[in-house]
């Protein structure tokens, strides 16, 4: 998905035209040109453009191309954008830069092309013109994301490797990280080298902070953004710096539930948003995201983001399996470039994925998660300590056999891994992300060289690779011939479930929030009467709490999401918020935090299920609750049209202005503040 | 003290070019000086260098002598007529400069005042024969000097340059006119230095190998253009070509490292001149000729 053409725009920057014509006639059709005749121009236009190469030739006066090129390369914005200087060398000429400037020069190229005299026309410089074309067009595969081209390129297997970083800010860890990057790097078989963002939920090193250091050492860095630690403001902020400092692929996770090794106890899981919202955050900036500074609207200079999100075929249940792929099919709605499957073994599974996607005429690519699988990983695996992860009781006895051999299982698990990445390759998968722990460089190019060599054969190992979870549900029927599936859906056969409270709240919802309905026709100027007393407000709004309590454990955020969730409250029933479906940590249906309790994603599913509603939870992607309205009367927002439900079903807000009670309130406190 | 007497004692003579300023503000330029002044022998100060209008040099050698630190000052035919030329050696002299580079300079229309008119009274043989003159206690036309200075002569030479004999013969009339030690044109390619060393053998008179660590591949590729008798070879720019800007100076001095050690058995010093560059000279000269003693 390339919403830019910003790799197609060359930027000439000379007081003379005769170089635009030269590197026209260089570019080539598939490369637009642009001119600016002199530095102010050209410092403006290499700003607001980001054109993928800035040409610079010679500038009147002297020396004005020697300080545009430091501008240029210590600019801010233009500091990544490859900086080619071309001297038109010719007896009456003067040189682009004196000789003491060229010494000085750190621009990326330079080129000095001669030629006579009057000999200006194009036909008598073709060899100096095929020399700036090669020259332009090496650049511009260096500026390229080859990420990016390797997951999209049909005929390019992608491969990523998945670093850890510890806690601590001068570890081994942090040293092993960076020196298997470095590696990584200088033999240049691995795409990119991606980071965990504070795995686990532990707080470790700053995975933001490591990949600017990653892509210093040559090599593309794949940046895990989590929504457990970090707020829609954070994610945003976080975002920009990557973008300015030249990172550009990012792999966006709901994020494991904060472990309890916080500083002095267990940390605040965040949860503003989650990877749905994510990945509409980045669309939004890879567009050019509008806002308002001071009363003006201004569009930001588009980012050049590629990003990635997890599916999680390896559930367990119906219900479970379904909301991943409901909400997989939000997140490519939302823009999501490509998707990395959570860990598992199963080939059936990821050939699920593939399946899937195909039959719902998505061509997002898949890389498939490849985890070279110790005894001690497939122990905690398969106690369901590391939510998410499946090791069958089967894996793990053959685990559990090849380490008793000298080598402790090492040559098994490479062997295992390498034929997994064959079968993924095999499949059609887009790439392979490799990860393991203590994984030397020279581990993963066994498993890549392997992995080649076996990957045409591919169609025999899936045998291998059948590892069913107990009672197991797969989305299609199984094909007999390959061991995977067919493209018919297979049966579902969940009946669904029927509780008191949800019958009621639907009921209500069809007499009360309905806005076709007369009771809403007749409540809502009773709502804005309500609305506009603070008294009166307040006292609904316990009224409404007090009811929402005790039936839903509201927790008064004002946006309601009850609609959303088949009447199960996000913010109280999920640790995790979740607002588009469920996050990947759920075993056999139980919620990953609170194991005593089913996903709250499960019973709403179970819930609709009942009334064959169960599709509707992958229709609309509900926004990230608004804090604004946080401690409003949830039930008046919705009826004045302030909340996101309303919003969706079109309700507008009544004419005259009535402004949402948490502005006035802060107005009130902002005004005794200055009285005090 | 004189550069000739360090040669004579068996030292690896290290110096290091630095630009004067443009204006009178030398803040900049004592903090460039601190840099490397710990690390080298003495400091050369260019005359208005590649024709580029500065302090001058005399000054700055002045100011560099009530410093402690031994400067190198550079003196071009471009820019003075024979009695100027003279003039400014006794004056040097007078406030204690005793190493000087004699050099015919580049012309004005590769600095940055192209209209400016080209002296060149002399050339660089007649100003090294003006300069011993002097010391001999006499001036050009013959005249005593009341009192005579005391000079330790040096003259540049190119390498690189092709053809190589016309280039040769000159250097030869310099060291018969009474030059003392050679700095060479940067030199990246050690048979181009071995070819050198062994024509100027029969001179007797030591060199020291020229040296511009590498800023970049387009900053490479200009002085390929640009500078007669430069040559980076392609291998060297390819070091350098794609790598992102912060690891341009590890690679840079690691290649400037490993070719200066090769070339240091061949030479009797290294004249660094790295416009800008002046904080990496120590990583490297320390790196080739080992941490020395300041003076022998």
């Amino acid at each position: 998905m390339n919403n830019l053409n910003q790799a197609d725009r060359v930027l000439v920057i000379a007081s003379a035209r005769d170089l635009v014509d030269m590197i026209k006639e260089g570019a080539g059709g598939n490369l637009e040109v642009t001119y600016a005749a002199n530095q102010k121009e050209g410092l403006e236009k290499a700003r607001k453009d980001l054109p993928a190469i800035i040409v610079l030739g010679y500038l009147e006066p002297q020396g004005t191309a020697f300080q545009l090129h430091r501008k240029l390369q210590e600019g801010w914005i233009t500091k990544n954008i490859p900086l080619l200087i071309v001297d038109l060398q010719s007896d009456d000429s003067r040189p682009v830069l004196s000789m003491e400037e060229g010494l000085q020069m750190e621009a990326d190229e330079y080129l000095a092309l001669r030629r006579g005299d009057g000999q200006v026309s194009l036909t008598r410089l073709a060899e100096p013109i095929a020399r700036l074309r090669e020259k332009l067009h090496t650049r511009l595969k260096t500026t390229a994301n080859i990420v990016r081209e390797a997951i999209l390129d049909p005929n390019t297997f992608c491969v990523t490797w998945e670093q850890v970083p510890g806690r601590g800010a001068f570890e081994m860890q942090q040293e092993e990280l960076v020196e298997n990057a470095r590696r990584a790097a200088r033999k240049g078989k691995i795409h990119a080298v991606s980071v965990t963002d504070n795995p686990g939920g532990n707080p470790a090193i700053s995975t933001e902070i490591l990949c600017t250091e990653v892509r210093k050492l040559g090599i593309e860095p794949l940046v895990h953004l989590a929504f457990r630690d970090k707020n829609r403001n954070e994610c945003e902020s976080i975002l920009y710096g990557l973008a300015g400092l030249g990172v550009r692929n990012l792999l966006l996770l709901t994020g494991d539930y904060p472990s309890s090794g916080g500083f002095k106890g267990r940390s605040k899981p965040v949860f503003d948003l989650d990877s749905v919202h994510g990945l509409q955050l980045v669309q939004m900036m890879n567009n050019g995201m509008e806002h308002e500074a001071m009363g003006k609207k201004t569009t930001l200079a588009p980012t050049d983001f590629f990003a990635g999100t997890s599916v999680s075929p390896f559930k367990q249940s119906e219900a479970e399996l379904m909301g991943q792929y409901f909400k997989l099919k939000k997140k490519i709605e939302s823009g999501a470039d490509f998707v990395i499957t959570q860990l598992g073994y199963d080939a059936r599974k990821l050939h699920e994925v593939l399946t899937w996607l195909k039959v719902h005429g998505y061509s997002t690519p898949v890389m498939s998660n490849i985890y070279v699988l110790p005894l001690g990983a497939a122990k905690i695996m398969n106690t369901n300590q590391i939510p998410g992860c499946v090791v069958t009781d089967k894996l793990l006895e053959e685990v559990a056999q090849e380490a008793k051999a000298p080598d402790r299982g090492r040559s098994a698990r490479l062997t295992r891994a390498a034929k997994m990445y064959a079968v993924a390759k095999g499949m059609g998968c887009a790439g392979a992300h490799i990860g393991g722990h203590g994984l030397t460089y020279e581990a993963v190019e066994e498993i890549i060289g392997k992995g080649e060599e076996m990957a045409k054969d591919w169609r025999t190992l899936v045998a291998q690779f059948d590892y069913p979870q107990r009672d197991g549900f797969y989305y299609f029927e199984r094909d007999p011939q390959t061991g995977l599936n067919l493209e018919t859906p297979a049966a579902r056969p969940s009946r669904g479930s029927r509780t008191p409270i949800y019958e009621f709240s639907r009921l209500a919802h069809v007499t009360l929030f309905n806005p076709k309905s007369v009771v809403f026709k007749g409540f809502r100027p009773v709502a804005r009467r309500l609305d506009s007393s603070s008294t009166l407000e307040s006292a609904f709004g316990f009224f409404e709490h007090l009811t929402k309590v005790a039936l839903f454990g509201c927790m008064n955020c004002g946006d309601c999401s009850l609609f959303d969730v088949a009447f199960l409250c996000p913010m109280s029933q999920c640790p995790k918020n979740q607002r588009n479906g469920p996050c990947g940590g759920s075993y056999e249906g139980w919620c990953e935090v609170h194991t005593d309790k089913k996903c709250v994603w499960v019973r709403a599913y179970e819930r609709l299920k009942k009334h064959k509603e169960e599709e509707e939870i992958g229709d609309n992607c509900v926004p990230p609750c608004n804090w604004e309205l946080m401690g409003t009367p949830s039930w008046l927002n919705f009826y004045l049209g302030r909340d996101h439900s309303a919003k969706r079903l079109g309700i507008q807000p009544p004419q005259e202005k009535a402004k949402p009670a948490e502005s006035d309130k802060a107005k009130e406190a902002k005004e005794t503040k200055k009285a005090a | 003290m004189h550069l000739s007497e360090f040669f004579r004692n068996g030292r690896f003579v290290i110096t290091c070019e630095i630009t004067p300023p443009k204006g009178v503000n030398t803040d900049e330029f004592l903090n460039t000086v601190d840099m490397v002044k710990n690390h080298v022998d003495a400091v050369n100060i260019g005359d208005n260098q590649r024709a580029v209008m500065r302090a001058a040099a005399l000054a700055v050698c002045h100011l560099l002598k009530q410093k402690n630190i031994e400067p190198v000052m550079e003196l071009t035919a471009r820019d003075r007529n024979r009695i100027a030329i003279q003039s400014d050696l006794l004056g040097a002299s007078m406030v204690g400069i005793e190493n000087i580079l004699l050099v015919s300079g580049y012309p004005p229309a590769v600095g940055d005042h192209a209209q400016a008119k080209p002296v060149y009274d002399f050339d660089s043989v007649s100003l090294v024969s003006a300069a011993k003159s002097l010391t001999k206690g006499q001036d050009v036309t013959g005249h005593a000097l009341d009192g005579a200075p005391d000079f330790c002569i040096g003259v540049v030479a190119n390498p690189g340059l092709k053809p190589a004999e016309p280039h040769l013969e000159r250097l030869k009339q310099k060291i018969a006119e009474g030059a003392q030690f050679i700095q060479t044109q940067t030199v990246y390619d050690l048979e181009v230095l071995e070819r050198f060393m062994e024509a100027v053998s029969k001179f007797n008179v030591p060199v020291m190998v020229g040296h511009t660590m590498l800023r970049s591949a387009s900053m490479a590729s200009f002085m390929n253009s640009n500078l007669p008798g430069v040559c980076v070879p392609d291998k060297l720019i390819r070091e350098l070509e794609g790598l992102p800007k912060q690891k341009i100076a590890e690679t840079s001095l690691q290649l400037s490292i490993d070719l200066l050690r090769r070339m240091k058995p061949l030479c009797q010093g290294i004249h660094f001149m790295v416009a800008g560059w002046e904080q990496h000279m120590p990583t490297v000269a320390e790196a080739v000729a080992g941490k020395r003693p300041l003076r022998p």
